[in-house]
């Protein structure tokens, strides 16, 4: 009887606990709940991100000396994480199950913090968004110091996005240490693309299913290097900005570099016949054109067109409007220069023209002058609708550059260049596009170790979605590199 | 009889090479305490080793990059003198047991034994007495030494391979050291095991190598043919002191020097060499060129960057004045001291002035590019110091200089993100922690930006309209001017320029503004200006209200009268006389310079 009662109340005294342990989570019993989301870094609160993208691992900074995680939804089991120091890293396998279950759907991130006294704190969750959309499975970017003239090591890389795996593409100690640029794609293709690599392995280098061909694209008839590439959709023409490009340094605090054009003009380079031509322009008016980009259907070219400076400029007077021109893709001619955005008539200056792969929409980074906006804080992303010429400011901008950007194959995902970690270096930002009115948080390139950008002192150039990995790797650039470059033969109009 | 003279030779011999090594030590001591303040400064500010494994990663890339990661690790303790001293002579007495052991191998007769221990040693202490030359270059030959040894050490005949096959691992570690290795082992087959089993253990070591060599060049490491067969040595090889070719020889040819040495032991006893006849000998000899390598003048200088870098510029100042420097370098050094000391306009000609406006801010080129900085940091051009300490980083990774430019700069422009940046980096060094600290409190912090006293003043300097930097400093002066005319820094570098070039009309129509910028009195050189412009029977401008002081006028007075009384004398001796009582002045660098 004596042993019953004792057993009975050791199962009440469990239940009990049981009970408790269950209002409140984790069986912690003293609990303060602060009405407001954890602070985390990078910053992951409300992004959309896609079912097949990385873990987002972040720090959290708020005090404590131990952290519970819980990412949880209504379609699958919790996912429960510790940590002792802020850092939360979730297992790979586990958020891809997490993610792949909850595609269309959102997770709740729950963090409580504990500190050295047993005080339990509990946030506001934290709200992910997974869209039914992935992502392209590889960006591919250009690594470098975010300096002024010179450079060391610069290498170009592909990163998985569905994992942390980051291989190199381009190193440039295998190639005399030259500076390469401008790694374009056609449309996301891994297997067609073109770098220029400067110096002594001068030549831009086109890959084409594992062949890699280093031709010497500029010829007499050319006052400067064939700089900003687009592809034409077909993979026939190249069409490339020829730049003669200037560099001079700010001496007020909040600036520090300006780099302008003193001419440049567009040429279009025949891939089947090694031709290169200039663009015919029967304005009267001598233009500065650059940043070309194909419109997905390939019957127009985009571009920016400002008018040519002269003896005396000001630099802040040089502004760049969106202009287009037809394509005769048979022929091989284009129809007169039609002005798509008047930013001029704004006192603005367009860069980076980028056409959705829908051709519905054209995403331009928008400043006060010039053309190098990665150097103008105030550059930011505006979205044109190609089908009633609106245009707008897009949510995703920061006080921060937002400056290059490219469109996923899907066109639902776009990536661009911010400066708003620290106002110096680009990182990768991603943001989901399902239509203008509904554009997700962008979210930075996760890392495997969150406290990553805190240190690392390069920038990401030129982000680049791809559909899949690239074969090729540095030693084959290397090798190419070797051999003797074939010169492009002008077919255009005499100088 | 004959074992019992040579034991005897051994042992006396083992008491002259210990006292060898002992003296060597001690010298190499004496000499880096006394003479090595520049050069572990000079070493220590060129790089910074981070306690980090992304730091630790860049080197793991390439073949060669633990040995410069250790190197760099101990370079650390060129902070301190004494704890350099004592490393570099530890390094070089190991050298030398490394060749004990060796020479104890094959019992060489006792005329070579001191002299084939000692002189490795000897030349790896030339070598470290020169600027050029690293820490892990000796780490590389001290291992080399220890792997010979190690692989020639084994009785047994199966283990003597295991060291030749671990070529590829000692590769890895080494880098081109490995190479010296290959030599010497080869060269030690050849003298002592000749034959076939000799021949196929070349032929194997040769294979070992060049497989391991096209392994690391095609599949493990992305680095050039250049870099996998020199690394870590520097990319101009010619940057090497002759040292280093000649005890890389020594190293290569040593086994055939043992086999010499081998056969004098019973050999010829005429051509007995005494030990203690061959220590002298080969300590005077180090001694000597030790005292023949020394530059003083590059000495002089690296003790004036250290002033600088540490911000001592009342030590600069003196140090100038009294033991004058003839390099381009050291004057400017002196200048910028004066500056940072407003005393610019008033002591220019105290200190040797040998270049005009040269000395006032550098050319941009190779060395004196990371110089230049402290220029333009002074007058308040931070975007522009912040630039070439940009530069300097990203061509020669992280120093103390470099770093702590870019944190002042980027504080003083109020990108506090950047600088926390770089802050996390200096706190993950050993010595410039506390430095970090410093700079960590004014991190989002304006106030404490404002009140600190060095950059509460350099915020007063800043340009307060754009403008771009030119390649001509004297036309970034005169922006500057324009940008804040309230700059004085900036100002008495035109003034010092202009009195440089010995245009003192234009120093005199420049005085005027001094009344706006606060000034009490007329610097004491731009007085000196004056008087020449009046003595020219000039009509003076308006001086703004400024007075010259009695003390001048007077002392130019007794100057045109000493000028007067001795220019009968010959061009030699009137220079001397006038130099004496008036080489301070603006009038005898006008005449005479």
């Amino acid at each position: 009887m004596k042993l019953t009662k004792i057993f009975g109340a050791t199962e009440a005294l469990f239940i009990l606990i049981f009970i408790i342990s269950g209002c409140k989570p984790d069986g912690y019993i003293d609990i303060q709940h602060l009405w407001r989301e954890p602070v985390i870094e990078p910053d992951y609160s409300g992004v959309t991100i896609p079912v097949n993208i990385a873990p987002l691992n972040f720090i959290i900074k708020e005090d404590g000396v131990s952290f519970t995680i819980k990412a949880r939804s209504s379609n699958s089991s919790d996912l429960k994480i510790k940590s002792k120091d802020g850092v939360v890293s979730f297992p790979v396998k586990s958020w891809k199950k997490l993610l792949k279950e909850n595609q269309g759907q959102r997770i709740e991130i729950d963090i409580l913090s504990e500190d050295n006294y047993g005080k339990v704190i509990e946030y506001d969750p934290v709200y992910m968004h997974v869209a039914n959309e992935p992502i392209d499975p590889y960006l591919c970017y250009r690594l470098l110091y975010p300096g002024y003239e010179s450079w060391k090591e610069m290498k170009i890389v592909q990163r998985s996005l569905e994992n942390f795996h980051e291989s190199s593409l381009f190193e440039n100690q295998l190639l005399d240490d030259n500076c390469v640029n401008c790694h374009t794609f056609k449309q996301n293709d891994p297997g067609r693309f073109l770098l220029h690599v400067r110096g002594s392995k001068w030549g831009t280098y086109f890959v084409d299913d594992n062949e890699i061909t280093r031709r010497t694209l500029r010829t007499e008839e050319m006052s400067a290097n064939a700089v900003y590439p687009s592809w034409h959709p077909g993979g026939r023409y190249v069409v490339f900005s020829s730049n003669e490009v200037v560099q001079a340094f700010h001496m007020i605090s909040g600036k520090k570099n300006e780099v302008y054009d003193q001419s440049s003009m567009l040429v279009i380079y025949d891939c089947n016949r090694n031709e290169i031509s200039n663009i015919e322009e029967t304005d009267t008016v001598k233009y500065m054109e650059t940043f070309p980009c194909w419109s997905p259907c390939g019957n127009y070219l985009y571009y920016c067109r400002a008018k040519q400076i002269k003896k005396g400029f000001d630099y802040r007077n040089i502004k760049y409007d969106l202009v287009r021109k037809s394509f005769d893709q048979n022929l091989k001619v284009f129809g007169n220069a039609e002005i798509v955005f008047n930013a001029i008539e704004i006192n603005r200056s367009v860069s980076f023209p980028r056409i959705s792969p829908d051709g519905k929409y054209l995403v331009l980074t928008l400043h006060d002058y010039g053309t190098f906006s990665i150097w103008h804080k105030e550059a930011d992303l505006y979205l044109l609708n190609l089908e009633n010429g609106e245009i707008d400011l897009m949510d995703l901008n920061s006080a921060e550059t937002e400056s290059y950007h490219s469109w996923s194959s899907n066109g639902r995902w776009l990536v661009f260049s911010s400066k708003r970690g620290d106002g110096l270096t680009a990182r990768p930002y991603f943001a989901y596009f399902g239509s203008p009115e509904n554009i997700g948080k962008p979210f930075v390139l996760p890392q495997e170790t969150p406290e990553f950008y805190k240190r690392f002192d390069k920038t990401f150039n030129i982000p680049e979605f791809v559909t899949g990995k690239i074969k090729i790797g540095p030693r084959d650039f290397a090798r190419s590199s070797r051999k003797k470059s074939i010169k492009a033969v002008w077919s255009g109009s005499e100088k | 009889m004959y074992y019992k003279i040579l034991s005897e030779w051994i042992k006396s011999d083992r008491i002259i090479l210990n006292l060898s090594l002992a003296l060597l030590f001690f010298i190499s001591l004496v000499y880096f305490l006394w003479f090595g303040d520049g050069l572990f400064f000079a070493q220590e500010n060129k790089s910074l080793f981070f306690f980090t494994g992304e730091y630790l990663c860049q080197f793991m890339a390439k073949p060669g990059g633990l040995l410069e990661y250790t190197g760099n690790f101990l370079m650390q303790g060129y902070y301190s003198n004494l704890f350099g001293s004592l490393l570099v002579s530890l390094i070089i007495v190991s050298f030398s047991a490394v060749f004990v052991k060796i020479n104890k191998r094959f019992y060489i007769g006792r005329s070579f034994y001191i002299l084939l221990t000692l002189i490795p040693a000897c030349l790896l202490l030339l070598m470290h007495a020169q600027y050029e030359y690293y820490i892990h270059y000796s780490l590389g030959f001290l291992l080399t030494g220890f792997w010979f040894l190690f692989s020639i050490s084994n009785q047994n005949k199966r283990l003597s391979y295991v060291f030749p096959a671990l070529f590829p691992v000692f590769f890895y570690f080494t880098g081109s050291f490995a190479f010296i290795y290959i030599g010497m082992f080869i060269t030690f087959l050849l003298v002592f095991e000749r034959g076939i089993p000799g021949y196929f253990f070349i032929a194997l070591l040769i294979m070992i190598a060049f497989i391991a060599f096209v392994v690391f060049r095609e599949v493990l490491f992305l680095q050039p043919t250049g870099s996998l067969m020199f690394y870590p040595l520097p990319n101009d090889l010619s940057n090497l002191p002759t040292s280093f070719y000649l005890l890389s020889g020594y190293m290569i040819i040593f086994p055939l020097s043992l086999k010499i040495s081998c056969s004098f032991i019973s050999g010829s006893r005429s051509f007995i060499l005494s030990p203690a006849m061959s220590a002298t000998f080969v300590m005077t000899i180090t001694v000597c060129l030790l005292i023949k390598l020394y530059d003083r003048d590059h000495a002089d200088l690296m003790q004036l960057e250290k002033s600088v870098f540490n911000q001592n510029w009342d030590s600069i100042i003196e140090q100038h004045e009294t033991s004058p420097s003839t390099n381009v370098a050291g004057q400017y050094y002196y200048n910028l001291a004066l500056s940072e000391r407003g005393q610019l306009c008033n002591r220019l000609f105290y200190g040797r002035q040998d270049f005009g406006i040269k000395s006032l801010s550098l050319t941009h080129f190779q060395e004196q590019i990371k110089r230049s900085v402290y220029f333009y940091y002074t007058i308040g051009l931070m975007n522009e110091a912040h630039h070439i300490a940009y530069e300097s980083m990203v061509l020669s990774g992280y120093s103390p200089q470099n770093i702590k430019i870019l944190i002042k700069t980027e504080l003083l422009n109020g990108n506090y993100r950047s600088a926390e940046r770089y802050l996390i980096m200096l706190k993950k060094t050993l010595h410039y922690r506390a430095l970090a600290a410093i700079f960590e409190k004014m991190l989002y912090n304006p106030s404490m930006v404002l009140s600190h006293p060095e950059m509460g003043e350099k915020i007063k300097l800043l340009p307060r309209n754009d403008f771009f930097i030119t390649q001509n400093d004297t036309e970034n002066i005169d922006l500057m001017l324009m940008s804040n005319p309230d700059n004085k820094k900036v100002f008495e570098y035109k003034m010092a320029m202009l009195l440089l070039e010995k245009d003192y009309k234009a120093v005199v129509y420049q005085v005027k503004r001094m009344k706006d910028m606060k000034y009490t009195y007329i610097p004491r050189h731009i007085e000196e200006a004056i008087m020449v412009f009046i003595n020219g029977n000039h009509e003076l401008p308006y001086l703004g209200d400024f007075e010259i002081s009695r003390e001048t006028e007077l002392r130019y007075k007794l100057y045109l009268a000493a000028f007067r009384m001795n220019k009968n004398k010959t061009r030699p001796e009137f220079d001397k006389l006038m130099k004496k009582n008036w080489g301070n002045t603006f009038w005898y660098y006008l005449e005479f310079k």
